[in-house]
């Protein structure tokens, strides 16, 4: 990555989805409060839409986050093994890692997902309290897959700036 | 640390078992792509119930009958329990083509197709004469055909009786009671404006949580048929039973578009006769099933109070005309003309 300009927007581009998960954490917060308090403050009627939203926020929260903990190495992972091997066998394996995470989230995630929405929304499938198409909140399964792929292909690019075993293993060496 | 040559030895390993694996998993879903050509077909249908239900035992029977019709050429497979996920999930693979057949209420269906949303509008039929004139016939056949676009392909109808109030302490005997009472609510627009209409608080809770939440006394009552209130064992809670019978939502067997265009003429002529046969054999059991239940319940000490329905006709008659000019709204129009 020689290519400053790019780096900053990318960089830019992650903050951005970090605002994203702040924000949507804090409205599903917002939203379980607000819908027990509804059912016991007088004069009130118990509010309809927060299940239903807290529901849709949930899981964009979940595949948003489950990609920017991928970024930053946070998901469990076994290296007790991969830490064992000769460095450059180790190396080798953490891109073997990265590649099979690669073609997971392209098909799953991104090709499956893609399917889902596109097909949920020729159905005009609507979500019972809200009127939401129901397409739309499937849509983050494909989003968080992009933002997968576009990791691994970091990871591969610049191993220095995350702390990977790979990188932790030729430290401690 | 192992050394060089080891370590990539022991990766090959690894690699290795990973594409034996996945070779292994795509021949045998290749492998039986195949099968599946030649023996029984096999129909998956699923639904939220549990195996004491009536509409459970009616299913079983058709189940029963469509291989006995077909002699073993069409297998269907009851799941019960929600075992394949909630009824609008279900719905979700069966127009995918995952599932042969659903049973669901025809009250969540209104998020698929529409029209549906219809049948959730209070007293919309005047006596169970009236209802299943309207579902036997023109109505109730155009509802079963509306979803076609959509993938889905509506079977036949299912008696899931009418639905009342239950309230712990004080009943609900004219629609005034309802005034500040917080029910449990079916999740759909039609039920909370009725809820609204009464003055009351319509709270949205699921079924599973109920019981807890009327212990808890976060809602004041709820409402459904007798053998439901029954099996869900609110009766032990909430005691007060007003069969104001404000709503009728049949529950409806749906086929996939996908598979059924893939059957025979013959095969699609098996499945409606069994079909129809269970019907008839769930209204009869259902008939019996509400009988026996209300008879449990005042065995179990629930008191049973038969407000006049009227009223609540009256209080809540506005709520169509919300529909007025909408696909809805002729339906509406059509059903209530129908003797």
């Amino acid at each position: 990555m020689k290519n400053p300009l790019f780096l900053r927007i990318w960089e830019g581009v992650v903050r951005l989805l970090e605002g994203t998960v702040v924000t949507i954490f804090g409205a599903l917060v917002f939203a379980v409060l607000w819908g027990v308090v509804s059912r016991y403050l007088p004069g009130i009627r118990p509010s309809a839409w927060t299940e239903e939203l807290a529901i849709s926020l949930l899981v964009w929260l979940t595949l948003l986050g489950a990609a920017l903990g991928f970024r930053s190495h946070a998901h469990l992972g076994v290296d007790y093994f991969v830490n064992k091997l000769e460095p450059s066998a180790s190396k080798a394996a953490v891109v073997l890692g990265e590649v099979t995470v690669f073609g997971f989230a392209a098909f799953a995630l991104v090709y499956g997902g893609w399917r889902l929405v596109t097909e949920t929304l020729a159905t005009g499938q609507i979500t019972p309290v809200l009127q939401w198409p129901m397409g739309w909140l499937y849509a983050a399964a494909p989003i968080s897959g992009i933002f997968i792929c576009a990791f691994c292909i970091e990871h591969l690019l610049r191993p220095a700036a995350f702390s990977s075993p790979a990188s932790e293993l030729s430290l401690a060496d | 640390m192992l050394n060089k040559s080891t370590s990539f030895f022991a990766l090959g390993l690894v690699m290795g078992a990973l594409l034996c694996a996945a070779a292994f998993v795509g021949l045998t879903r290749q492998e039986r792509g195949q099968a599946g050509t030649g023996n029984a077909t096999v129909l998956r249908l699923a639904h939220g119930l549990d195996q004491q239900h009536p509409v459970h035992a009616a299913l079983e029977f058709f189940a029963k009958r469509v291989g006995e019709l077909s002699g073993g050429e069409l297998v269907v497979k009851v799941f019960p329990n929600g075992q394949l996920g909630s009824e609008p999930e279900c719905v979700e693979q069966l127009q995918r083509g995952a599932l042969a057949m659903v049973k669901t209420s025809a009250g969540p269906m209104e998020n698929f197709v529409q029209a549906m949303a219809a049948f959730s509008l209070p007293y919309l039929f005047r006596d169970e004469g009236h209802y299943w004139n309207v579902l036997n016939g023109p109505v109730g056949q155009e509802l079963l055909a509306s979803g076609a676009s959509v993938g889905i392909r509506g079977l036949c109808y299912m008696d899931a009786g009418a639905r009342s109030f239950y309230t712990i302490g004080k009943p609900i005997l004219a629609p005034d009671d309802a005034r500040g009472l917080k029910i449990r609510t079916l999740s759909s627009q039609m039920a909370r404006d009725f809820m609204i209409k009464l003055d009351a608080g319509p709270t949205p809770i699921p079924w599973g949580e109920l019981y807890t939440a009327l212990q808890q006394r976060m809602v004041d009552g709820a409402e459904n048929n007798p053998p439901s209130y029954l099996s869900s064992r609110h009766f032990e809670v909430a005691r007060e039973f007003s069969l104001n019978e404000h709503t009728r939502i049949p529950d409806i067997i749906i086929f996939s578009q996908t598979i059924w265009e893939k059957l025979t003429s013959r095969q699609h002529a098996w499945i409606e006769q069994a079909a129809a046969e269970s019907v008839t054999f769930q209204r009869d059991l259902w008939r019996e099933k509400t009988a026996e239940a209300l008879e449990l319940l005042r065995e179990a000490g629930v008191t049973i109070h038969y407000p006049d329905q009227r009223a609540f006709a009256d209080a809540t008659a506005s709520l169509a005309d919300g529909y007025d000019g909408t696909p809805v709204g002729e339906l509406i129009r059509r059903i209530r003309e129908e003797k």
